[in-house]
């Protein structure tokens, strides 16, 4: 957080402690009802300038502009050598492409993406967290990520891969740092996930709202009320053919050229639109650089685009 | 016989209790209920109403009210809430210093509660210290993380914690309450909630020389929660692992404690399903061909995100190749209180898995405890992340599994009844490291080669452990009925000190009032200054108004009083004037009247 954003935090908390009092003192019966009125009418203009501090005061997690023109970062010579030594000792070979994925939780969501990368010729390597219990798949490659060299070697792997599959910001991020073309799996809403860099795609989770079962449409995620309510919601990952489609859409996106559908350039518009227009109402929107009109210039994935129309 | 005071945090403990209070009610005992919050949404005060209608010796009611409950204590911490307030209470009248009173043994209850959690007992739980701190005002958490490094330093600061306790006055009202009541035993449960005020209900006990007792409600309450502040003349706990729970956790002497096992599990040891398998299996909508796991699901605390995991689990047994596993049908019982997300649940994706029963069902409905054995007992396994529905399985003899997953670290290694779970600690669920381990000890039971056998220790130890065949309820009320018959203890009247600390704490008390507006410093300067342009701006207006008032109408007055001199005297000269004008024209005609005279005259 930078003074500036620090100075406004200390200000949305000045403004918030006077909206306290000033909302207390204008219950009390005991002032006359014309001084009572005026203290509300304050109390509203100083929860205005809170709030607007607030948003002031929030520092976002990264810079979407700088992060599209970013340089990618390599390895040394030495480093890349130690990484491919302990590749070759997990049997990852140099000669194939290799698929990073960073869980595979879902045996059964997964088998036709893992099919389709088989068959176009690509290991599929797993970073497996510690502790996981997640089962053993045949044909996956799995990398523990907790031995001393497991950074190096996720970093290495990372940058050879044709592409990244991930389910979290972190794993999009590593990515972008590679300059690895990315697909995000799950995203819990569509502004915070969007990808950056054009060789990126994502997929929304199902999102049910838990009160009434009633599954939200791709277009509700776009209002601020979801945002406001999302503790109200559940997810649900995306299913198996829509992952299967996302992944063939990487594999003729790193083969061919990215290129947009209509149905995917309208939904970006809707997302950079949608960012513009709730800056000043959801907090994530400023937390990840949505607010400026610039989203990304990655897309949603077609199957998914074509059914948000 | 004797009449009994028991005090309930809400109507939900009476599911723990119904077959105890109906037992004490049946040997002649007079049992008043009292609730002190009132929680109707899983249909709890139904069971009141029926205990009710079944005996004219149980009775319910609420507590007092306070002058600030815990809810309220916590609620004037919100930074997040709008709302306005009124005038407030002066600090030195009845009604303040109550709140202040309270305010100060809330702060001091919850920051014991948050203390306990730093003993190194609880290094692992990091969850139940995150919740413990999560209440207490931010002024505080980084006084105690400091004082709670050293074992000298949490010594000294409980220390200093129970003699403020101590100092505190029982509440007046709770007082008169239990003074009109005239129990011969008045009963806590939980007693234990973070930040509690039924320890009210034991000081004043012990003030009016009458015997106390915490009746411990379920088996995690000694470990996951708070801290037994001021302890009762008795505490009646499940078994002899509690037993010790009580001694070294909770400093009660083990005199004082007795162990009557679970109470609450007796009708599981007599219950007999009602329907056949294969009308049970169709009824959820699995096949009756094949044997089912059935999944329970566990509470909020332990298991926010549980969804997810299930259908891991689900998936990593569809795709087993260990024989039997995948095949198997699946029932998912969610956990009443933690149901909703299930809605999001993709289950219905797997074949041969029900969700049952739907989200949404009462849990305390006609023919719903009688479904929950039917689905115990027609299973062949139950799997479950740290559930009391583990419990109830081992009663019904099914051999009962869990899984360590790193999402639910915080509810499994990370608190202390999990330990009497895992079998490694002789308790009764077999625990998988991973899928694949858990699928071969599944294979196990769905062969029939774990029976269940090994939870009937488990079961004796820990829910029974006068018997299998001793029903606990019976053990319960008679240690129930044996303390009312006790005869009753003397009087404790504050001792010197406490009377004499009393003034000073007052201070304390209102300092704690006024810190658990969870404000920042600043405001204490800025807020009084505040207070009083508010206070200086709304006397300013009523003298305005009065001053105004008191001009406008001299004015009026003197405004009326030259309208009338005017117009009076405008109607005067009107008068005089219209007179006089008479006179002229009488005059003129009388003239004119002469000088046509005259001209006739000399016209003749």
């Amino acid at each position: 957080m930078g003074i500036s954003h620090g100075v406004h935090a200390a200000l949305a908390s000045f403004w918030r402690e006077c909206y306290r009092d000033l909302r207390r003192h204008s219950g009390n019966e005991r002032l006359p009802y014309p001084v009572r009125t005026a203290l509300r009418d304050m109390a509203d203009r100083t929860h205005q300038r809170c709030a607007a501090a607030e948003v002031r005061a929030i520092a976002p997690r990264l810079n979407r502009l700088a992060i599209r023109t970013a340089a990618t970062a390599t390895l040394s010579a030495g480093e890349t050598r130690r990484a491919q030594e302990c590749a070759a000792a997990l049997g990852i070979t140099e000669a194939q492409p290799i698929v990073v994925v960073e869980t595979l939780s879902r045996p059964d969501l997964w088998a036709p993406a893992l099919a389709v990368l088989r068959d176009e010729g690509y290991q599929v390597v797993r970073l497996r967290a510690p502790g996981l219990t997640d089962p053993r798949l045949p044909a996956v490659i799995d990398v523990a990520t907790d031995t001393p060299d497991a950074p190096l070697l996720e970093r290495h792997l990372v940058a050879r891969s044709a592409f990244v599959v991930c389910t979290s910001s972190e794993g999009q991020s590593a990515a972008y740092a590679a300059g690895t073309p990315s697909l995000r799996l799950d995203a819990r809403d569509p502004i915070t996930a969007y990808p950056i860099r054009s060789n990126g795609i994502y997929t929304l989770a199902t999102v049910i709202d838990l009160d009434t079962g009633h599954v939200l449409g791709i277009s509700e995620l776009l209002t601020a009320r979801y945002f406001r309510n999302s503790r109200n919601c559940g997810y649900r990952p995306t299913g198996a053919e829509e992952i299967a489609a996302a992944v063939a859409e990487m594999i003729d996106g790193v083969r061919h050229g990215w290129r947009d559908t209509d149905a995917q350039a309208r939904f970006r518009r809707a997302v950079a639109d949608a960012g513009v227009a709730l800056a000043s109402q959801v907090r994530d929107v400023i937390e990840w650089d949505a607010s400026g009109g610039f989203v990304g210039d990655g897309r949603l994935a077609r199957v998914q685009a074509e059914r948000a129309r | 016989m004797s009449r009994i005071l028991f005090v309930m945090l809400h109507p939900g403990f009476l599911r723990y209790y119904d077959s105890a209070l109906q037992a004490l009610a049946g040997a002649g005992h007079d049992v008043h209920v009292a609730f002190e919050t009132n929680r109707t949404k899983l249909g709890e005060d139904a069971i009141a109403r029926r205990l009710a209608a079944a005996s004219p010796r149980l009775t319910f009611g609420a507590t007092p009210e306070r002058g600030e409950s815990v809810r309220d204590f916590l609620a004037r911490g919100d930074r997040e809430a709008t709302r306005s307030g009124g005038p407030g209470v002066a600090p030195w009248s009845r009604e303040g210093r109550e709140e202040s009173w309270d305010s100060l043994g809330t702060t001091v209850r919850l920051l014991l509660d948050y203390l306990r959690f730093f003993d190194p007992v609880f290094t692992r739980a990091s969850a139940l210290r995150a919740r413990a701190e999560k209440r207490v005002p931010r002024i505080y958490r980084g006084l105690v993380a400091r004082a709670a490094g050293t074992r000298t330093g949490r010594r000294v600061f409980a220390a200093a914690l129970q003699a403020v306790e101590a100092i505190i006055p029982p509440n007046r009202a709770i007082e008169a309450f239990v003074r009109e009541q005239r129990p011969d035993l008045v009963l806590v449960t939980p007693l234990i909630e973070l930040g509690s005020q039924q320890v009210d209900y034991v000081k004043c006990a012990r003030r009016l020389g009458v015997r106390s007792a915490l009746c411990v409600a379920s088996w995690d309450n000694l470990t996951s929660k708070g801290l037994i502040r001021v302890v009762p003349d008795h505490v009646l706990v499940w078994n002899e692992a509690q037993k010790r729970e009580a001694v070294e956790l909770h400093g009660v002497a083990p005199e004082q404690v007795t162990t009557t096992g679970a109470h609450l599990f007796d009708r599981w040891f007599a219950a007999r399903p009602g329907r056949s398998r294969e009308e049970f299996c169709r009824m959820v909508g699995l096949d009756p061909g094949r044997p089912y796991v059935l999944y329970v699901g566990s509470s909020v605390f332990i298991a926010p995100d549980e969804v997810p995991f299930a259908e891991r689990w689900l998936a990593a047994l569809r795709d087993s190749d260990v024989p039997g596993v995948a095949s198997a049908g699946v029932l998912i019982r969610p956990h009443p209180a933690n149901a909703r997300q299930w809605r999001a649940s993709d289950a219905g994706a797997f074949s041969g898995v029900a969700i049952w029963p739907p989200v949404g069902t009462d849990p305390s409905g006609p023919g719903s405890a009688a479904d929950y054995y039917e689905s115990i007992y027609y299973s062949c396994a139950v799997v479950g992340i740290n559930t009391s529905a583990q419990l109830e399985a081992a009663i019904v003899g099914r051999p009962v599994f869990t899984i360590r997953a790193p999402e639910f670290a915080h509810a499994q290694e990370g608190t202390l009844h999990f330990q009497h779970l895992a079998a490694a600690q002789g308790g009764l669920a077999r625990v998988a490291s991973s899928f694949d381990e858990h699928a071969l000890q599944l294979a196990e039971a769905l062969h029939g080669g774990a029976s269940g056998a090994a939870g009937r220790d488990f079961v004796q130890s820990f829910l029974r452990p006068h018997g299998l065949d001793v029903d606990a309820t019976t053990v319960f009320s008679r240690a129930i009925d044996g303390l009312a018959r006790l005869a009753p203890p003397l009087e404790r009247l504050p001792s010197w000190w406490t009377l004499a600390c009393r003034p000073p704490a007052f201070v304390l008390a209102r300092l704690a009032r006024a810190l658990a507006q969870d404000r920042p410093l600043w405001t204490f300067a800025t807020s009084p200054l505040l207070s009083g342009v508010i206070a200086l701006w709304g006397v300013g207006f009523r003298a305005q108004e009065a001053t105004g008032e008191y001009v406008g109408k001299t004015s009026k007055r003197v405004r009326r009083q030259v309208w009338r001199a005017w117009y009076e005297s405008t109607r005067q000269i009107e008068k005089t004037l219209r007179r006089a004008r008479k006179k002229v024209v009488a005059r003129v005609r009388g003239a004119g009247a002469a000088a046509k005279r005259v001209a006739r005259r000399s016209v003749c």
